[in-house]
C-alpha cells in the first residue's frame, strides 16, 4: 500500500486553475466567432462547397449567381461569440490574447506540478491505475461515489492526465498548423493531423472537447461534493469546517459574478470601441507573432497534382470604369508603376513583366476565415523588382495600391496593403500573373496579385495597380497598414 | 444579358435522392458530394448576389422547436420508458423499479419499498418521466436550432442525440441526484443502472429525439448541400 499523499492544493495551483477559467471562457467565445468567418469544417484542403463534414450557418451559396465567400460568413450572437456580430478581426485578438495568457498560466502550472509532489497528482505511476479506474467508472454507473484515491481515484486521475498531456498539447499544435508561417516554413506539420483543414476540424473538436470535459468535471465535483471541492480549490482546505465551505462558495460565486462581468466588457467595449480594443489587443498580440512566426520563411512545394479544381475567390472584382476598359482591352496599357523611396522608378507593362525570370510555385493558399485550396502561381520574385529600382537605405514598408474600390462596401476607400521590406524579399514573395498555367482571372486578381506563401490571403492583395517603397504607414488611411486592418481591425501582421 | 441564364426557382432540376444506412446519396448533377456551386462562383457571366446573402436552409421559430420539441421529447420518453422496464423485467423482474425510483424523488426512498402503492408510484413515475423527457426535447432541439444543426446530417444527427443522453444521464444522475435525494445514491445494482441508466439514455432516449428530427425535420427550409435557387 503506497502512502496517503498529503498534496493539498497550493497557491499557485489554484490560481492557475481561476485563470484557466478565465482564459478557457474567452478562448471558446472567441473561437466561435473565428468560426463564423467559414462557418463550416473539412478534412480536406481544397474545400469545396458540399464537402464539408460539419457546417454552422442558417444558408447555403447560390448556383445562378456569383458569391465570394465573404458572403458566406454568419455572424453569431454576441451572447455567444466574442464579440459577435461578425468582427472576425477583434474575434482573433482577443483569440490569441487569450491563447498567450492560457499558455503563461499553464507553464505556470506545470512548474508548479513538476517543483514538488504535486505531479503525482496527475501522472499515473503504475498500471494498477487502469484496473482501478475501471472500478471507478462501475462505481459511477452505480450512482456512487468511488473511493477516494491518493488523492485523485484513478479515473479522475486518467482524465486530468490525458486533459493536460493529449488534449492540451494537441490543441496547441493544431492552432499551430493552421499558421500559414509555420505551415509554410514546415509543410509536413500540417500533414502530421491531416492537412490544414483536418487541423482545424481538430481544433474545433478539441475545443469541443474542453466544453464536454467541463461539463463532466462540474457534474462529478458537484457528485463528490460541492462545498468541500471549492473548499479545496478555492482555500487549499482539504477537510473544511462549514464556515470554510461557506466562505469558498461565497468567493466561488464572486469570481464568477466577476467572469460573467468581465465577459459583459468585453464583448460590448469591442462592439462599441472596436478601435480602441484593436489598439490595446494587437500591443499585446503584434510583438508576439512578429517575433515568433513572422520571420519564417515559405518553403511549400505542392505536386501539381493537388491543384484545387474551382477554388473559391474572396472579393468582388472592382467595378469602376477604369478597370472594366482595361479588362476589355486585355489590360492592354496598363502598367505596373513602382515609385516612393527608390533610386529608379520603374513603369512596366504585363509584357514587359513576363519578360523577368519569371517564378512558378504550387502552393496552398490560406484565408482568414479558415478556408484554403492549393493553386500554382506563376509571376515576377518581388525581389527581382526590388533589386532593379533599388530601394533607399530608409525605405522599410512596400504600399501597394490597387483598383479594388470596394464597392460593396461603398465610402470605404481602395483597398491597399503594407507589407515589410524582409518579407518582400522572401524566396516564395511572387507578383503573379498567371494561375494554374493561365492568366489570371479577374475573380482572383487580375492583371497582378501579390503571394506571400507564410501570411493569411488578405494580405495578398489582388488587381494591383502600383507599389510605393515607404518608411512609415501611420500617415496613410487610418494608418494600420491596411484596408482591413484599418476598417475590419484585423492586424497589419497575418502569419496566424 | 448575363441574368437571362438564370433558372427560375420553379424550374430546379429533379433531384434523385437515394437514402441508405450511411446518409444520402445524390442522382444527377449532385453525383459527387460536392456541389456546383464551385462552378457559381467562379463564372463570368453569371450576375452577382446581394452581398452577404445566401439561400436560407433553416428557420428559427421559437413556437416551432417548442412544439417539436415536445413531440420529440415524448417520443423518446415512451421508448426510454418501455426500455427501462423491460430491462428492469429482465434483470430483476421487477418492471416497476423505474417508476419507484422516478416516485422516489419525489416521496423519498419509502417509495422503494414493496409496501408502496403502485397506482402512486405509476402516477407520480409517469407524471416526472414526461414532463423531464419533454423539457429535455425542447432543450435538444433548442440546442440544435441554436447551432444551425436542424438540417445536419443523419449520422452527425445521431452523434448528437448519444451525446446530448449521457450529458443528459451524467447530469441528472451524478450532479443532480445526489444533490436533490442523496439518500437514493448507490441503491441501484450495477447491471440495473447500467442497463437503465447510461445505456438506455446514450442509444435510446437521445437517439430516438434524433430519429424525430430526422424524421420531420422541423424548422428545415431545404437541403443545404444544393446551391441552386434564388435569394430570398
Amino acid at each position: 500500500m503506497p502512502p496517503v499523499l498529503e498534496l493539498g492544493f497550493p497557491l499557485a495551483i489554484r490560481l492557475t486553475h481561476a485563470f484557466n477559467i478565465i482564459f478557457l471562457t474567452l478562448l471558446v467565445r472567441s473561437g466561435i466567432e473565428i468560426l463564423g468567418g467559414h462557418p463550416m469544417l473539412y478534412f480536406n484542403d481544397h474545400c469545396r462547397p458540399g464537402s464539408e463534414w460539419i457546417r454552422f450557418t442558417s444558408k447555403r451559396m447560390f448556383r445562378n449567381q456569383r458569391w465570394t465567400a465573404e458572403d458566406e460568413k454568419q455572424p453569431y450572437t454576441p451572447w455567444v461569440a466574442l464579440p459577435g456580430r461578425d468582427n472576425l478581426g477583434l474575434g482573433r485578438f482577443w483569440h490569441f490574447v487569450a491563447v498567450i495568457g492560457w499558455l503563461v498560466s499553464g507553464v505556470i502550472y506545470l512548474l508548479a506540478l513538476a517543483t514538488n509532489d504535486q505531479w503525482q497528482r496527475l501522472v499515473p505511476t503504475s498500471l494498477a491505475v487502469l484496473p482501478q479506474a475501471w472500478d471507478a467508472a462501475m462505481a459511477y454507473l452505480r450512482l456512487d461515489i468511488p473511493r477516494a484515491g491518493n488523492p485523485y481515484n484513478a479515473l479522475q486521475q486518467l482524465t486530468y492526465f490525458a486533459l493536460i498531456f493529449v488534449l492540451t498539447p494537441l490543441q496547441i499544435s493544431t492552432g499551430l498548423a493552421m499558421s500559414p508561417a509555420l505551415a509554410g516554413r514546415f509543410p509536413w506539420f500540417p500533414r502530421l493531423f491531416g492537412g490544414r483543414q483536418a487541423a482545424r476540424s481538430l481544433h474545433f473538436l478539441g475545443l469541443m472537447a474542453f466544453v464536454a470535459f467541463t461539463v463532466h468535471h462540474v457534474a462529478l465535483v458537484i457528485a463528490h461534493g460541492l462545498g468541500n471541492g471549492l473548499a479545496a480549490i478555492v482555500l487549499g482546505v482539504e477537510a473544511p469546517i462549514a464556515a470554510q465551505r461557506a466562505v469558498a462558495i461565497a468567493i466561488a460565486i464572486a469570481f464568477l459574478s466577476a467572469l460573467t462581468v468581465l465577459h459583459v466588457w468585453a464583448t460590448r467595449r469591442s462592439l462599441r470601441e472596436p478601435r480602441t480594443m484593436q489598439n490595446a489587443l494587437q500591443r499585446v498580440v503584434d510583438p508576439v507573432q512578429e517575433r515568433l512566426l513572422q520571420p519564417l520563411v515559405s518553403r511549400q512545394r505542392y505536386p501539381r497534382e493537388s491543384i484545387t479544381a474551382d477554388p473559391r475567390p474572396n472579393g468582388r472584382p472592382p467595378r469602376h470604369n477604369r478597370y472594366r476598359e482595361l479588362i476589355e482591352r486585355g489590360f492592354d496599357g496598363w502598367r505596373f508603376e513602382i515609385g516612393g523611396l527608390v533610386e529608379h522608378r520603374l513603369s512596366l507593362s504585363l509584357d514587359e513583366m513576363r519578360t523577368v525570370e519569371p517564378q512558378r510555385q504550387v502552393t496552398l493558399h490560406k484565408c482568414i476565415q479558415g478556408w484554403s485550396y492549393v493553386a500554382e502561381w506563376e509571376g515576377v520574385p518581388l525581389r527581382a523588382l526590388l533589386d532593379r529600382c533599388r530601394p533607399a537605405a530608409e525605405a522599410r514598408y512596400i504600399l501597394f495600391r490597387t483598383f479594388d474600390d470596394k464597392w460593396e462596401e461603398p465610402g470605404h476607400g481602395e483597398y491597399y496593403c503594407v507589407i515589410d521590406l524582409t518579407l518582400a524579399r522572401a524566396p516564395q514573395t511572387l507578383l503573379a500573373y498567371d494561375m494554374n498555367g493561365q492568366p489570371l482571372p479577374t475573380a482572383f486578381g487580375a492583371p497582378l496579385r501579390l503571394r506571400l506563401e507564410s501570411q493569411l490571403g488578405y494580405k495578398m492583395v489582388k488587381w494591383i495597380r502600383s507599389m510605393e517603397l515607404i518608411d512609415r504607414y501611420d500617415d496613410i488611411g487610418a494608418g494600420y497598414g491596411g484596408w482591413r486592418a484599418d476598417l475590419l481591425h484585423y492586424s497589419r501582421l497575418a502569419p496566424i | 444579358m448575363p441574368g437571362s441564364s438564370e433558372k427560375p426557382v420553379t424550374e430546379r432540376p429533379k433531384w434523385t435522392v437515394t437514402r441508405g444506412l450511411l446518409g444520402t446519396s445524390y442522382g444527377n448533377d449532385q453525383a459527387s458530394p460536392v456541389n456546383n456551386a464551385s462552378k457559381a462562383r467562379n463564372n463570368d457571366l453569371l450576375p452577382w448576389a446581394p452581398p452577404r446573402v445566401g439561400v436560407p436552409v433553416e428557420r428559427r421559430d421559437a413556437w416551432e422547436v417548442a412544439m417539436h420539441g415536445t413531440y420529440a421529447g415524448l417520443l423518446a420518453g415512451v421508448a426510454l420508458g418501455v426500455v427501462e422496464i423491460a430491462a428492469s423485467t429482465m434483470l430483476s423482474d421487477n418492471p416497476r423499479l423505474p417508476f419507484d425510483f422516478a416516485a422516489a424523488l419525489i416521496v423519498g426512498p419509502e417509495a422503494l419499498l414493496p409496501a408502496f402503492p403502485l397506482a402512486a408510484s405509476l402516477a407520480l413515475g409517469i407524471v416526472l418521466h414526461v414532463l423531464l423527457s419533454i423539457t429535455l426535447g425542447v432543450a435538444f432541439l433548442g440546442g440544435l436550432a441554436l447551432t444551425f444543426q436542424l438540417s445536419a446530417r443523419p449520422l452527425l444527427m445521431v452523434l448528437y442525440g448519444m451525446l446530448f443522453g449521457v450529458t443528459v444521464w451524467e447530469i441528472n444522475f451524478l450532479a443532480v441526484l445526489p444533490v436533490i435525494a442523496p439518500e437514493l445514491t448507490g441503491r441501484l445494482d450495477l447491471a440495473t443502472q447500467f442497463w437503465n441508466g447510461i445505456v438506455s439514455y446514450s442509444l435510446v432516449y437521445g437517439p430516438a429525439l434524433a430519429a424525430y428530427v430526422i424524421r420531420v425535420r422541423p424548422g428545415m427550409l431545404d437541403q443545404w448541400w444544393r446551391t441552386d435557387g434564388q435569394a430570398t
